[in-house]
């Protein structure tokens, strides 16, 4: 055992160190995933090892491996949004009319509203998730030639998956799983010039979805696939979760034909592995730690992998939560009334080009409504 | 235990197999990006380093915006002050070229100052991209890009062009001579020059040729060359301005106040001189979009341009 534990540290450390010494070079800005947990969000998105929920499909289908019985999550909206306690919104209201009174006043203050919600329900290890995701991130950066950054995508479609254990017996519970989803997209990806007539013919072009084409939105449509390898092992009041999930494989969008010629965003393979510890210590007070190591198919600065979290549930009623994403902190706290089930937190995330340079401060709200499980 | 050594195993192998190095593309991506946050904060050295450590790339519009953004960054240029001054340009032939003066950031007090090569240097790289017109940026780049690096370099050039005419006009208030140290940009030496100067009737500042009317910047204390070379800064602001104008859909926004119509005012002038001058000189100049060009005129036709365009039919 002790021999074991040894190999499994060395591991590690080998992971961690070439890991660093892989990571001389840098490729960032805000990482685009099909959909985020806003749960997750709110403890550093350390949830590979985790996402027994609603997500499972965005993090790691093989964590389908450990479902039993029937599970239905029909409504489980969620809003991102631009941290009103940390954005100068009364700046925003007496924003004037010009581009010049604009730009000047939005420079290097991110702007995100996201709306998702992922429907779905497991059947044994078989799920199906409905991917409904709209997330818009506007950003004025370059105060001599102002552009607007805008990063726009509007997702629908599915995932389905499933887990498939490849021993049960034994010490711990080790599944494969796999997923197959087919998105369609709508994206408006680049950066324009505020002074330029593009950017101000098509905002004075009248309904918003007249400002979108004019903008170069785009459509697109394909298949993707997901892989992936969940290990749990349960020793008395102790969970301990491990995972690699490689998103995204294969997923090849197909723009449909569109005047500026411009491509639909494309859906990046991200290849991530994580692993938790969560203690139930009874009367409904659990205690979960994890963390994660992300983009391991992409070299990058090491800190910017790293997410971890942490978990506090004081009754089934009420858990409190907190992370690191990527040197950036997240908060926040869950509700629960059985059916009714309500999470707001805030959280920061890294969108520029090196580590820290660049913040985006958001707030999120979550709610879940009519969820339920049937144990086997 | 073998099972999560696994897939640490795994994670280290996709790790060491996987772990791609940025492309080409990623990697001038990232450029973009970071010259972008560093034009932000006015970090204009760190921005061009950024797009400079990729290499000069000829046919992306977004680098070539972002690299005269850091050499106009060097001039403290922004936009946002030039937008908030375009209401007081003046699409008259007549006051036009006094009009770019009123600009806030217009202000030049010494021949060749750090600024104002900046802002040249900003303007060069823009303008010598796409075959050195802006028909062909349009062309080169796309709808989308060509047109937004000729407007990158019209905002420019109007104030790199507007300081011009601070300094070798001595414009004040956005009348030329106003400032009442000379009259008139060149003390002309050429015989058609004087002649159109003296009495061809100008109606602006410039309507004597006697001697000493010229910008103590021009001949004198510069040497010929200097002197041809500054002259030439000129005419090549004003012939990329023109052919700029010709070349954009400028739109119905108010934001661009009368700029739409500086265009048909400016050509209206070119055909003004021409019928003054009917040996062909203005003609000749007016299709000279290039410095190296430019340095290839005789001092007679940059002293006639002069004397005939810019104290004569935009006086």
């Amino acid at each position: 055992m002790r021999n074991g534990a040894y190999k499994l540290l060395s591991s590690i450390c080998h992971s961690v160190f070439y890991c660093i010494l892989f990571s001389a070079s840098v490729y960032a800005r805000e990482e685009r995933y099909l959909n985020r947990s806003i749960p997750a969000m709110l403890m550093g998105d350390a949830y590979t090892a985790l996402a027994d929920d609603e997500f499972t499909l965005y993090y790691n289908p093989a964590i389908l491996g450990r479902h039993r019985g029937f599970s239905f999550m029909p409504i489980n909206p969620g809003i991102t949004v631009t941290n009103p306690l940390e954005s100068d919104i009364g700046e925003f209201g007496d924003i004037g009319s010009e581009p010049s009174d604009i730009a000047d006043a939005l420079m290097n203050k991110p702007i995100h509203i996201g709306l998702g919600a992922a429907p779905g329900f497991k059947l044994g290890r078989f799920g199906i998730t409905a991917i409904v995701n709209n997330q818009t991130s506007l950003n004025v950066v370059n105060s001599v030639t102002p552009m607007l950054d805008i990063d726009h995508r509007y997702d629908r479609g599915f995932i389905m998956g499933y887990g498939i254990p490849l021993r049960i017996s034994g010490p711990g519970q080790l599944s494969l799983g796999v997923s197959t989803k087919y998105i369609q997209r709508e994206s408006i990806f680049g950066e324009y010039n505020i002074t330029s007539p593009t950017l101000l013919d098509a905002f004075s072009s009248g309904e918003l979805d007249d400002v979108l084409n004019a903008l170069g939105k785009t459509k697109g449509s394909g298949w993707g696939f997901d892989a992936g390898l969940d290990y749990v092992k349960q020793n008395g009041p102790s969970t301990f979760t491990a995972g690699v999930a490689l998103l995204d494989i294969y997923t090849n969008l197909h723009t449909d034909s569109n005047e500026m010629d411009r491509e639909v965003q494309p859906q990046p393979m991200k290849l991530n592995a994580g692993a938790a510890w969560k203690a139930s210590l009874g009367a409904g007070f659990d205690f979960t730690l994890s963390a994660d190591i992300r983009n391991l198919e992409q070299q990058m600065e090491f800190m910017r992998r790293i997410r971890l979290g942490v978990a506090i549930g004081f009754t089934p009623a009420m858990s409190v939560m907190a992370g690191m994403n990527s040197n950036q902190y997240s908060y926040g706290i869950k509700l629960n009334s059985g059916l009714l089930g309500l999470t707001i937190g805030f959280f920061n995330v890294d969108i520029g080009e090196t580590l820290g340079q660049q913040v985006s401060k958001r707030a999120a709200i979550y709610l879940t409504l009519l969820d339920f499980t049937f144990d086997a | 235990m073998k099972n999560i050594r696994f897939l640490f195993t795994l994670a280290i192998a996709a790790c060491l197999l996987s772990s791609c190095a940025k492309t080409d593309a990623e990697a001038l991506d990232s450029a973009k990006q970071s010259a972008k946050y560093y034009l932000t904060g006015g970090d204009c050295s760190d921005a061009r380093d950024a797009l400079e450590d990729v290499g000069y790339q000829s046919d992306d519009a977004v680098y070539l915006s972002l690299l005269a953004a850091s050499h106009a960054c060097d001039a403290d240029y922004s936009e946002l002050d030039l937008f908030a001054d375009l209401s007081s340009i003046s699409s008259s032939a007549d006051a036009m070229l006094g009009s770019l003066t009123l600009f806030s950031t217009s202000n030049e007090t010494e021949p060749d100052s750090a600024v104002y090569t900046s802002l040249m240097e900003a303007i060069d790289t823009i303008i010598e991209s796409g075959g050195g017109r802006a028909s062909g940026r349009n062309s080169k780049f796309g709808s989308v890009g060509g047109t937004n690096l000729n407007f990158q370099a019209l905002y420019m050039i109007l104030v790199e062009l507007g300081k011009f005419m601070e300094l070798y006009a001595d414009a004040k208030d956005g009348e030329k001579g106003g400032k009442g140290n000379h009259t008139c940009f060149f003390t002309y030496t050429v015989a058609d020059a004087k002649l159109y100067v003296g009495t061809s009737g100008s109606s602006g500042a410039c309507v004597s040729s006697a001697g000493g009317e010229g910008s103590p910047y021009l001949p004198g204390p510069a040497t010929d060359a200097t002197t041809q070379a500054r002259l030439c800064e000129g005419i090549y602001l004003f012939n990329n301005l023109r052919d700029i104008l010709a070349n954009v859909e400028i739109g119905d926004d108010s934001s661009f106040g009368s700029l739409k119509d500086i265009s048909p005012a400016l050509e209206t002038a070119i055909e003004t001189a021409e019928a003054l001058d009917s040996d062909g000189r203005i003609s000749a100049v007016s299709d000279v979009y290039s410095k190296e060009a430019c340095l290839d005129l005789s001092a007679e036709e940059l002293e006639v341009w002069y004397a005939v365009l810019f104290e004569t039919a935009m006086p």
